[in-house]
C-alpha cells in the first residue's frame, strides 16, 4: 500500500508540472469563467441558465475528458520511453499495482478538478439567479422546468407488425368483396413482401397528421401515485410535412389530455371511466421545442399508471404536420430536486473521467504515447459515430432496406456492443432540460460501460504491461 | 586468457546467488526476425558474498545482461535465476539494488523526495525512511542538498543520488552499472570504499565498469565479455598475476647495492631484462591527499562534498556480525564437503605462504649479505631499525604480489 500511495502522490505531482495539462487547466478556468459571457443565450430565462448547465459544465467535463487522457498516456508511456520505470521496475511493485498507481493518481486529481469546476458553476448560477432580476413568472418557470429533475416518459410504441397483418387482412378481406381473390397475396413470399411494404407505410406515416385529423399517443409506466400539486409538463416538437425542417411557422391545433373519472353503476359500485377532452385551440410554433404544464389535474390524468395524449390538426390549410417519433411528445414528471439532478450529472461525468482514463491507461501500458492518444480519441469518437449510424438510419430494421443501409446499421449496432460512446456521459443536456438523471441509468453506464467493456481492457492492458519487456522500449539506457 | 579459469572449490561451497545456464538473448524486429544476438549462449554463477567484475567493449553483452538479471529483459534461451527464482519474481527484488548506468530522476523532486519515493517502493514505515534517507545523504554527501530539486544536481551529484537509492533497501545483491561514471576522484574512492565494504558484510555485488582499475581494486573476480560470450572467468589474482616476473620493493638503496642485486639477479637469470625505478603513488591517492588537506582547511565546496560515512544501517552492527560469526562456528553447520574444503583451501594458503616466506628469506639474506660494509660498527639499535625497515618492504612486497597492477618493468 505504502508503494502504491507514492505512486498516486508522484503522478499527480507529475501531473500539474506537465505544460499540456496546465493549458487544459487554462480552458478549464476559461470555460467556466468566459463562456458565460461570450455565448449567447436565446434571450429567455431558460436560455440563459441552460448556457452555464449545458454548455459551461459539458465544455469543462470535455476539458477533463481530453486531460485526463493526455494525463495517463503520457504517465504511462514516458516513464517506460524515458527509462525511469527502470527505476521503479526493480523494486519489489508489481507492474500492475504501478499502473493502477498512475491510473488512481491521473483519476483523483481530475475528480478535483470536476468537483471545482461543478462547485464553481453552481456558485455562479446562484449568483446569476439571484442577481438576474427575473420576473416572478420567469422564476416559477425556470424553478418548473430547468431547475427541477423530472422523468422523461415517451409514448408507447405502436405494434406496427400486428397493425401491418391486419390491415393487409382488410385490404385482401375489401379485395375479396369486390369480387377480386388476390390468391398470391394468401401465402408465401408475395404475402411477405406485401407484409413489409405496409409495415413501411405504417411508420412512415406514423406520427402524421393531416389537416382535420387527430391522433393519440399512449403513455404508460407512470407514477401510480401523484401528488395533487404535482405538475405534469407535456413537451413536443412538430414540424410541417413528412421531412422536417428548421424553418420555423405557426399552426393551428388543439391538445386532448385523458381523463379517467369514476362513476357509480347500476350495481351499487363505481366503474372507472376514461374520456379525453380537448383543449383551446391555440397557435403553436412548428421545429421547436413546446412545453407546456397539463392543464387536467394529475390524479384525472393519470390512472393506474396510464395516460393519453392526443392532437388535433385544425389547421385544414397546410398539408399535414409530423410529430417525430424522436421528438415527442413526452412527459415530464417531477422526481427529484434540482441540486440532487446537478450531483447526478457531475457523477456521470465523474464516471465517464473514470473510464475514459481506464480506457488510455489500457492503451498506454502497450502502446508509445501518440499512438495511445491517438488510439483513445478514437475508440471514443468511433463510438459517437456508431450512435450516429444507428440513429440516422432508425429504418433499417423494420423494412428491407438497401444493402448498404443495413450494413451501416448493424455495423454501427456490433460497434456500440463493443465500444462506450463519449456522448454517454454527456447528461449536461438533460440536466439544462431539467429531466431527472436517474440512478438506475448512472448504474447502467458504470456497469455497462466501466465494468464490462472497459474493465476488461484495462486488465488486458495491465497483463501486456506486466509481461512487457520495458528495457526494449526504452529511448535511453 | 581466452579459456575460462576454473573457479576455487572453496567458492563453489557458497549459495549461489545468480546462476545462468546457456543464457541467450536474441533481438528481433518489428517482423520478428532476428536482429542481433546479444548475448550467446553463456554460462556463469555468481556466489554469495562475491564482487564481481562484467567487463566487455560497448556491445559485448553486458548491459543486456544485467537487464536479464534485473527482468527488464527476458532470456531468449537458456535458464536465468537469482537467489534461485526468476529475475521477474517481484518478492526476490527485495534483496536487489540497482543502480543504472544513467541514474533515471523524477527532476522535480528533491533529493530527500526522490530517496523517500523509492524507499516507499519497498513499503518502509515512514520513520524508517526518513532515518535511511538522512543517512544515505550523509553518506553521499548530499545532506547540504536535500532540499533541492534533483534536476538541478550535476551528473556527479546525480549518480550519488542514484548510488543512495540503489542502496535505501540495504540489499543483498547490488548490481552496479558504471559505478563512478561521472564522480569526482574522491566520489570513485568512496563508492569504491562502499564496495569494499559491502563485500566486508558479506553482500554480492556485480560491478560493470569501463575502469578497468576501479574493477581491478574492488572485485574479487571478472568475467570477460565479448560478441555476446564469455572470454574470460575468474578470480582476480589468477587471471592477473604473472608469474613469469617477480617485483621487489626495498627503501631507498645506494647505486652500488642496486648494482649488486642487479648482479646477483644476472647471475642467476643470466638473459633477463630487469629495471629499476621509484615507486609512486596513483593520481588517485595523490588528488584525495590534495583534497583531504584542503579540507583541514576548511575550503567550501558548492556541489557533492565528500561522504559523511557509511550509514548506519548500511554499516552493519559490529557485535552483531562477530556475534553471528561465533554462533555460526558454535553451531557447528559445516557439512563434511565444506571443512575438506577449507582444510584443502587451508593447506594451499599455507604452502603458498612457506615458498614466499622461504623466496623473501633468500633475498632477505642477499641483500643483507650486500649490505655496506662494516656491519660491526653499527649499534644493536641500527640493526632493528634496518629490521624493521625491511618487514615493512616485505610487508609491500606482498601487497604487490597480490596486485600485480602496481608492477614496474
Amino acid at each position: 500500500m505504502t508503494a502504491f500511495l507514492a505512486i498516486v502522490k508522484l503522478t499527480c505531482r507529475s501531473a500539474v508540472r506537465s505544460h499540456v495539462f496546465r493549458f487544459l487547466l487554462v480552458l478549464l478556468l476559461l470555460s467556466i469563467f468566459l463562456l458565460p459571457f461570450t455565448l449567447l443565450s436565446d434571450g429567455t430565462p431558460k436560455g440563459e441558465v441552460q448556457i452555464y448547465l449545458q454548455y459551461c459544465l459539458g465544455f469543462a467535463g470535455f476539458i477533463l475528458f481530453l486531460s485526463s487522457v493526455w494525463l495517463v498516456c503520457s504517465e504511462v508511456c514516458s516513464d517506460v520511453e524515458t527509462a525511469q520505470i527502470h527505476m521503479i521496475a526493480v523494486k519489489p511493485v508489481r507492474r500492475a499495482v504501478v499502473l493502477l498507481g498512475k491510473y488512481t493518481g491521473v483519476v483523483l486529481i481530475h475528480l478535483a478538478l470536476l468537483l471545482i469546476a461543478a462547485v464553481t458553476v453552481y456558485v455562479f448560477l446562484s449568483v446569476r439567479l439571484s442577481t438576474s432580476g427575473f420576473s416572478e413568472a420567469d422564476r416559477a418557470m425556470l424553478d418548473e422546468q430547468v431547475l427541477t429533475a423530472r422523468a422523461l416518459y415517451r409514448p408507447v410504441r405502436p405494434d406496427f407488425d400486428a397493425m401491418a397483418w391486419k390491415r393487409l387482412e382488410d385490404r385482401l378481406a375489401s379485395a375479396k368483396g369486390h369480387g377480386q381473390e388476390l390468391l398470391q397475396y394468401q401465402d408465401g413470399d408475395v404475402r411477405q413482401q406485401a407484409f413489409l411494404e405496409i409495415r413501411k407505410e405504417l411508420i412512415a406515416t406514423y406520427g402524421l397528421v393531416s389537416g382535420g385529423d387527430s391522433i393519440v399517443w399512449y403513455f404508460e409506466g407512470l407514477p401510480k401515485r401523484l401528488n395533487e400539486d404535482d405538475l405534469v409538463f407535456l413537451r413536443y416538437t412538430v414540424y410541417v410535412n413528412r421531412y422536417y425542417t428548421y424553418d420555423q411557422n405557426t399552426i393551428r391545433g388543439s391538445w386532448l389530455f385523458g381523463v379517467n373519472y369514476t362513476r357509480p353503476d347500476d350495481n351499487g359500485g363505481e366503474t372507472v371511466v376514461s374520456d379525453m377532452i380537448a383543449m383551446q385551440e391555440e397557435e403553436i410554433l412548428t421545429a421547436a421545442q413546446n412545453e407546456m404544464a397539463v392543464p387536467v389535474k394529475n390524479t384525472y390524468f393519470v390512472y393506474d399508471g396510464k395516460a393519453q395524449v392526443g392532437f388535433l390538426n385544425s389547421d385544414t390549410k397546410t398539408s399535414e404536420l409530423n410529430f417525430e417519433e424522436g421528438k415527442g411528445p413526452f412527459l415530464l414528471i417531477r422526481e427529484a430536486g434540482f441540486f440532487s439532478n446537478y450531483c447526478r450529472a457531475i457523477l456521470v461525468l465523474a464516471i465517464g473521467i473514470l473510464s475514459v482514463t481506464l480506457l488510455a491507461a489500457a492503451v498506454a501500458a502497450c502502446m508509445s504515447l501518440p499512438i495511445a492518444i491517438f488510439f483513445s480519441a478514437a475508440y471514443m469518437l468511433t463510438g459517437g459515430l456508431a450512435t450516429y449510424l444507428v440513429s440516422s438510419i432508425p429504418d433499417a430494421v423494420d423494412f428491407q432496406a438497401p444493402y448498404t443501409e443495413t450494413f451501416g446499421y448493424q455495423y454501427g449496432r456490433v460497434l456500440l456492443e463493443l465500444l462506450v460512446p463519449l456522448q454517454d456521459f454527456f447528461v449536461t443536456g438533460q440536466l439544462a432540460n431539467g429531466e431527472l438523471v436517474s440512478f438506475p441509468f448512472i448504474g447502467m453506464l458504470f456497469a455497462r460501460d466501466f465494468v464490462l467493456r472497459l474493465l476488461p481492457i484495462f486488465l488486458l492492458g495491465a497483463w501486456i504491461y506486466t509481461r512487457r519487456e520495458l528495457a526494449l522500449v526504452s529511448k535511453r539506457g | 586468457m581466452a579459456d575460462a579459469v576454473k573457479e576455487q572449490p572453496a567458492r563453489d561451497q557458497r549459495p549461489v546467488v545468480v546462476s545462468a545456464v546457456g543464457l541467450t538473448k536474441v533481438f528481433r524486429d518489428f517482423w520478428n526476425r532476428p536482429k542481433a544476438k546479444a548475448v550467446n549462449d553463456i554460462d556463469f554463477e555468481v556466489r554469495e558474498g562475491e564482487v564481481v567484475g562484467l567487463l566487455g567493449p560497448n556491445g559485448s553483452g553486458k548491459s543486456t545482461t544485467v537487464k536479464m538479471l534485473l527482468g527488464l529483459l527476458y532470456p531468449t534461451g537458456g535458464r536465468l535465476t537469482v537467489f534461485g527464482k526468476s529475475p521477474r519474481d517481484v518478492e526476490n527484488k527485495k534483496l536487489i539494488g540497482y543502480l543504472p548506468e544513467e541514474t533515471y530522476l523524477y527532476k522535480y523532486l528533491t533529493a530527500f523526495e526522490t530517496l523517500d519515493f523509492f524507499a516507499s517502493l519497498f513499503g518502509l514505515s515512514k520513520e524508517e525512511r526518513t532515518r535511511r534517507c538522512d543517512q544515505l545523504l550523509n553518506m553521499v554527501g548530499l545532506a547540504h542538498a536535500r532540499n533541492r530539486p534533483v534536476g538541478e544536481f550535476s551528473k556527479g551529484m546525480a549518480r550519488r543520488i542514484g548510488l543512495a537509492q540503489a542502496m535505501i533497501n540495504d540489499p543483498s545483491f547490488l548490481i552496479l552499472d558504471e559505478p563512478t561514471s561521472g564522480l569526482d576522484p574522491l566520489g570513485c574512492r568512496e563508492v569504491k570504499d562502499l564496495i569494499k565494504l559491502l563485500k566486508k558484510r558479506g553482500k554480492t555485488v556485480i560491478v560493470t565498469s569501463h575502469l578497468l582499475s576501479d574493477v581491478e581494486e574492488v572485485c574479487d573476480r571478472i568475467i570477460v565479455l565479448y560478441g555476446g560470450r564469455i572470454r574470460a572467468n575468474g578470480g582476480m589474482e589468477e587471471l592477473l598475476t604473472i608469474r613469469t616476473n617477480d617485483t621487489i620493493t626495498v627503501p631507498r638503496l645506494p647505486e652500488d647495492a642496486i648494482e649488486r642485486i642487479r648482479q646477483i639477479v644476472r647471475e642467476s637469470v643470466p638473459d633477463a631484462e630487469m629495471s629499476v625505478a621509484h615507486p609512486h603513488m596513483s593520481l588517485e591517492d595523490f588528488f584525495v591527499d590534495i583534497v583531504n588537506e584542503a579540507k583541514k582547511e576548511s575550503l567550501e565546496t558548492s556541489g557533492s562534498r565528500s561522504g559523511g560515512g557509511i550509514a548506519e544501517y548500511l554499516a552493519g552492527d559490529r557485535e552483531q556480525d562477530a556475534k553471528a560469526v561465533l554462533d555460526s562456528l558454535s553451531r557447528g553447520e559445516e557439512t563434511p564437503a565444506q571443512t575438506l574444503a577449507k582444510k584443502m583451501a587451508a593447506d594451499t594458503a599455507k604452502a603458498a605462504e612457506d615458498a614466499a616466506k622461504k623466496r623473501q628469506d633468500e633475498l632477505f639474506a642477499a641483500l643483507q649479505a650486500s649490505a655496506p660494509a662494516p656491519e660491526e660498527e653499527k649499534s644493536r639499535l641500527e640493526r632493528q631499525e634496518i629490521e624493521a625497515k625491511m618487514s615493512e618492504a616485505n610487508r609491500k612486497l606482498k601487497d604487490l604480489l597480490k596486485n600485480p597492477s602496481d608492477r614496474k618493468d
